[in-house]
């Protein structure tokens, strides 16, 4: 039964994970994040955990953590990890990894401050790692809730895209959506009919509805066949420049496949406005609030945000941003989001940019406010 | 578009900042209020300043923090500085005389100063109720929250407390009321 609570952001990841079906969480535990661990291993640990047979295991490191979700996710266990800040650094590896032999690994980060070990509050600054860290060419799904509700409805839904589409998924949050405390509706997937997707091994003799053919990149992937019995071999280490290239264009060609049906976006305020704010995560939310502000003084605003950081909803910027006469962009770093914005837009949409860059501290509406009366 | 009541606590690590402002917005919200609470949470903890923000209102609240408080709580004479930014005309302030001795940067305000560690450790015998005492001078502060109702949902936030030691709910009643007849 759906149940509004009093929750911390958190708590609500840990609750969606939970929700998800998700068996197993290997962590590392850090500041603005621990408490998705504490969560988890008390739910582990109690009789109900013990029934469902949850792990629960802290590694020696994030290194190790995100290893062991490879290893998780290899046999076939929905399972997922929960870090930020240095942690996510330190997870690159793992995470190209899974990126290169299309590894369904999810994991909740909550953005510290950076760079290096910096605050253990809140940043917007994780979005080029989140989404292009490793030595891969970021093909992972990321998603920015914006407020506590979605920190739960995306918290489930990462489970389905990381196993419908075999990526790497990840929640991309903040210290902020993380410590706060607020309502949040808890409900079973079931009652809002989301049917939730079963994770299928790719190591062990285990049944496969979806075969690795096809799915893990062919120069990875050896399928033997001796005495009626099938070896699955693996291998992210490459002898020739043209197996990599191949693997390359194999992940990219996938991702072209989906990521139209992947990509997610909100637009709010009058369409007719003259100036577009661009913000993601808890910073749209602050900008929603601004937009209401401006309406009062008589000044029209609109904002969009991706709810996708990766991929990006292209399609969509350009045909805010060409109804626009100027564009803002508020992030809690320095041309992180702004990038990807002129990226989208080079070329195709010529509309003059002003980037409000606030990197590691938060941006109110009234400061919102401020910008755009100014321009 | 109506402005939820902003709220900004400050003191040192181990008084009960985060508590309190936690306490408060669970309540507004079992009441039936919009509420969100977010701590200003670093490395330190005992030894350091702690700041916790909390916003009750009648609609959503979209974001945790904000730049100009309605009330400011200070438990602390070093906390002072750390959130005098959030002031403005109009602020109400609420000050624990214990440990904040000079008022000269917020004369102006017309701070409530109370002397809630005195209170809890002297006439209550229990030093722990000190958060209490704040939050009784609070709620007389913070509008459409009425004493009676904030007990109320008192007992569910502490119920297994409680349940566990009845008498503390009396001690905590009492001690509420206290800090609510000090604030006229």
């Amino acid at each position: 039964m759906a149940e509004k609570k009093f929750l911390m952001g958190n708590e609500a990841l840990g609750r969606a994970a939970l929700a998800a079906g998700a068996k197993a969480l290997f962590g590392y535990p850090i500041t603005p994040t621990s408490e998705v661990l504490h969560f988890w291993s008390k739910e582990a640990c109690g009789p109900k955990g013990k029934e469902r047979g949850l792990i629960f295991l802290q590694a020696e490191d994030e290194i190790g953590a995100s290893f062991m979700l490879i290893g998780g996710v290899l046999a076939g266990t929905k399972s997922f990890t929960a870090t930020g800040g240095p942690g996510h650094v330190l997870m690159q590896d793992a995470f190209s990894m899974a990126e290169a032999m299309r590894l369904p690994v999810v994991a909740y980060l909550n953005q510290r401050g950076g760079p290096s070990t910096s605050t253990v509050i809140y940043s917007q600054s994780e979005v080029n790692l989140a989404c292009f860290g490793g030595n891969g060419n970021g093909y992972r799904i990321v998603y920015a809730p914006s407020n506590l509700q979605e920190m739960y409805d995306y918290g489930i839904k990462v489970f389905n895209t990381a196993w419908k589409y075999r990526f790497p998924t990840f929640l991309l949050g903040d210290g902020y959506l993380a410590k706060m405390m607020g309502e949040v509706e808890i409900y079973d997937p079931k009652e809002k009919g989301i049917a939730m997707i079963d994770p299928e091994a790719y190591m062990l003799e285990k049944k496969r509805v979806r075969p690795l053919e096809g799915l893990v990149p062919s120069p990875e992937l050896e399928i033997r066949r001796e005495d009626g019995v099938e070896y699955a071999c693996f291998r992210n280490c490459l002898n020739y420049e043209e197996e990599t290239l191949k693997v390359n264009l194999e992940i990219k060609e996938a991702w072209d496949a989906v990521a139209a049906e992947i990509v997610e976006h909100e637009v709010v305020g009058d369409p007719d406005a003259e100036v577009l704010i661009v913000a993601f995560g808890i910073v749209a939310a602050s900008a929603k609030t601004a937009i209401k502000m401006l309406a009062e003084k008589g000044i029209k605003a609109r904002l969009f945000r991706p709810i996708t950081l990766r991929p990006f909803p292209d399609e969509a910027m350009r045909q805010a941003a060409a109804k626009a006469k100027r564009i803002v962009v508020a992030e809690s770093a320095i041309n992180q989001l702004a990038r990807f914005v002129k990226d989208c837009l080079y070329g195709r949409v010529n509309v003059p940019l002003t980037e409000y860059a606030r990197p590691s501290i938060g941006i109110t509406p009234s400061e919102i406010v401020d910008v755009v009366a100014k321009l | 578009m109506k402005e939820p009541f902003k709220i900004v606590i400050c003191g040192e690590g181990g008084q009960g900042v985060l508590s309190i402002a936690k306490i408060i917005a669970h309540s507004a919200w079992l009441q039936g209020k919009q509420a969100v609470y977010v701590p200003y949470f670093s490395t330190e903890k005992r030894g350091g300043v702690s700041i916790a923000f909390a916003q009750i209102g009648d609609e959503p609240i979209p974001y945790p923090r904000f730049t100009k408080a309605d009330l400011w709580v200070v438990m602390s004479q070093r906390a002072i500085p750390r959130i005098a930014e959030y002031l403005q005309d109009g602020t109400k302030i609420v000050a624990n005389s214990f440990l904040v001795k000079d008022f000269s940067a917020i004369e102006k305000w017309k701070p409530y100063a109370i002397d809630a560690a005195g209170i809890a450790k002297n006439r209550l015998k229990k030093p722990r109720t000190f958060n209490m005492i704040i939050l009784g001078a609070m709620l007389k502060l913070i509008p459409g929250m009425s004493k009676e109702s904030f007990s109320q949902s008192l007992e569910k936030t502490f119920k297994d407390k409680y349940e566990k030691d009845p008498s503390l709910k009396e001690l905590n009643e009492k001690a509420l009321t206290i800090g609510y007849d000090l604030i006229s």
